[in-house]
């Protein structure tokens, strides 16, 4: 072995067996250090600089963190696990539990079709006189509620029964059909109650879009009112839907899917939920 | 409960069972690494102060951090004073209390071979004690934090450099120097010791 190369294992070698394992190598170091005076001293060196580590270690062996931080930290670890919350909790939700990221990717779905439905509903009717345009949302063929409903301007939303004489007597007098929702939603903050103010609606059926069937979700009770909100329609399982202790009317209880319309804010956040009775 | 917890589980099995909430499992690794911990804080810092701060913010990383933790990645007690090492860094770079070696010109020569006649060896206890603890306390922060780890935490090569998140070999080489830095530190006090007797 050349000095160099004791030079290596020099210091795992001043540390016998538990760094320097390969008795060969040990041998080898140990027999040039003989031969050697200049690596005998490096080697001398070396353990005596682990006899004061060793030294060291001995001193510190009462060395401790005080009781007092095991309490703080004992302290910390109680008021964690008062506070992590449990599996389902009483009202409502599997939300949380949810990554945010679910609901915003919905939200800038929802936000898409809204946009382009708004675009389709602005170039129908821009150019016609506003009888041609309600005779012809009459005429419109009872199709099932879209999905996502969203608008935002309709500054001062009419009464409901002021809009539906209208639009009664913009029909002829004859009940319309149906109509295309149109929804200006708008989150009253009250931990009990959301109140949707509507805009056009669907006046074959206005009970189900009447707000009073909202049920605010327990964290939303909490949260500051979004800027904006809108309206998705979601699917979910029945049995994923009972604990949220939300009735389902008997006619569709049997379901395995029940339809729900969610309330969600701007922030991407749901802040009810109402079941749809169809 | 928690005594009992402390030697017949695995760091692993502890962490799992503190994960889910068992407060005596929490508890039990504290007690299995706080002193750790703290030594290694303090002989890192110097600062007791420091080194309770360093402890406390361990562990509560652990609690409410846990899912950080992957034991495919390193050892408990490596994860652990990884965040010390961390945490205590912090500190010291905020408090700048250090004074370190200028180690910009240390060059490690063949001097560094040569021994004084029994050099260390006649050290009383206590003066080798104070003057090993004060010689790796100004050392460079690259090198003290291996001096600690391999040498008086008594970690493994590979823990090390886990704790340091670079190879092993880094850690050799930083071992090396901080040895030659120290012998260097401590020759006179050693030749010091070696003309009192």
């Amino acid at each position: 072995m050349s000095c160099l190369e004791f030079e290596k294992i020099v210091i795992d070698l001043a540390h016998g067996e538990v760094r320097l394992p390969d008795i060969s190598q040990r041998q080898s170091g140990l027999a040039h250090a003989e031969n050697c005076a200049r690596c005998a001293a490096r080697l001398a060196n070396e353990k005596a600089l682990n006899q004061g580590f060793g030294q060291l270690i001995k001193t510190d062996t009462t060395l401790a963190a005080s009781p007092e931080i095991e309490a703080t930290l004992l302290a910390a670890f109680r008021n964690r696990a008062a506070v992590t919350p449990v599996p389902v909790p009483a009202k409502v939700l599997v939300f949380p539990a949810r990554p945010r990221f679910y609901w915003a990717k919905w939200a800038m779905a929802a936000a898409a079709a809204v946009l382009l439905i708004a675009f389709g509903v602005a170039r129908a009717l821009q150019p016609q006189p506003p009888d041609k345009a309600n005779d012809k949302i009459a005429q419109q063929s009872p199709t099932p509620a879209p999905t996502v409903k969203e608008e935002t301007p309709a500054p001062v939303p009419a009464p409901r029964e002021q809009q539906a004489a209208a639009l009664a007597v913009s029909n002829g007098g004859a009940k319309p059909k149906a109509i295309k929702r149109n929804f200006v939603p708008k989150l009253q903050h009250n931990p009990d109650r959301v109140t949707v103010e509507v805009g056009q609606f669907e006046v074959a059926e206005p009970e189900q879009i009447s707000a009073k069937d909202f049920m605010v979700f327990d964290y939303a009770a909490t949260m500051p009112p979004p800027e904006r909100s809108q309206i998705m329609r979601v699917k979910f399982p029945r049995e994923n839907l009972a604990p949220l202790g939300i009735p389902i009317p008997a006619q569709i209880r049997n379901r395995d899917f029940i339809n729900t319309d969610l309330l969600v804010g701007s922030d991407g956040v749901p802040r009810a939920i109402r079941v749809v009775n169809k | 409960m928690t005594a009992q917890k402390t030697n017949e589980h695995s760091d692993d099995e502890l962490f799992r069972q503190m994960k889910a909430g068992d407060e005596a499992a929490f508890i039990a690794l504290y007690r299995r690494w706080q002193n750790g911990i703290y030594r290694f804080a303090l002989r890192l810092s110097g600062s007791e102060a420091v080194a309770e701060d360093v402890t406390q913010e361990v562990f509560m990383v652990l609690m409410n951090d846990a899912s950080r933790y992957d034991s495919g990645k390193g050892s408990l007690a490596a994860y652990l004073y990884g965040i010390a090492r961390f945490q205590a860094l912090k500190r010291m770079q905020k408090d700048r209390t250090m004074i370190s070696l200028d180690d910009d010109n240390w060059e490690f020569t063949s001097d560094h071979l040569m021994m004084n006649a029994d050099p260390l060896l006649d050290l009383s206890r206590q003066e080798m004690v104070k003057s090993v603890r004060d010689a790796i306390l100004v050392l460079p922060v690259h090198y003290r934090e291996v001096v600690v780890l391999c040498e008086l935490q008594e970690l493994s090569y590979a823990d090390a450099a886990n704790v340091l998140g670079c190879a092993i070999g880094t850690v050799r080489s930083r071992l090396h120097r901080a040895r030659g830095l120290l012998v260097d530190k401590l020759r006179p006090v050693a030749d010091q010791a070696i003309a009192n007797a």
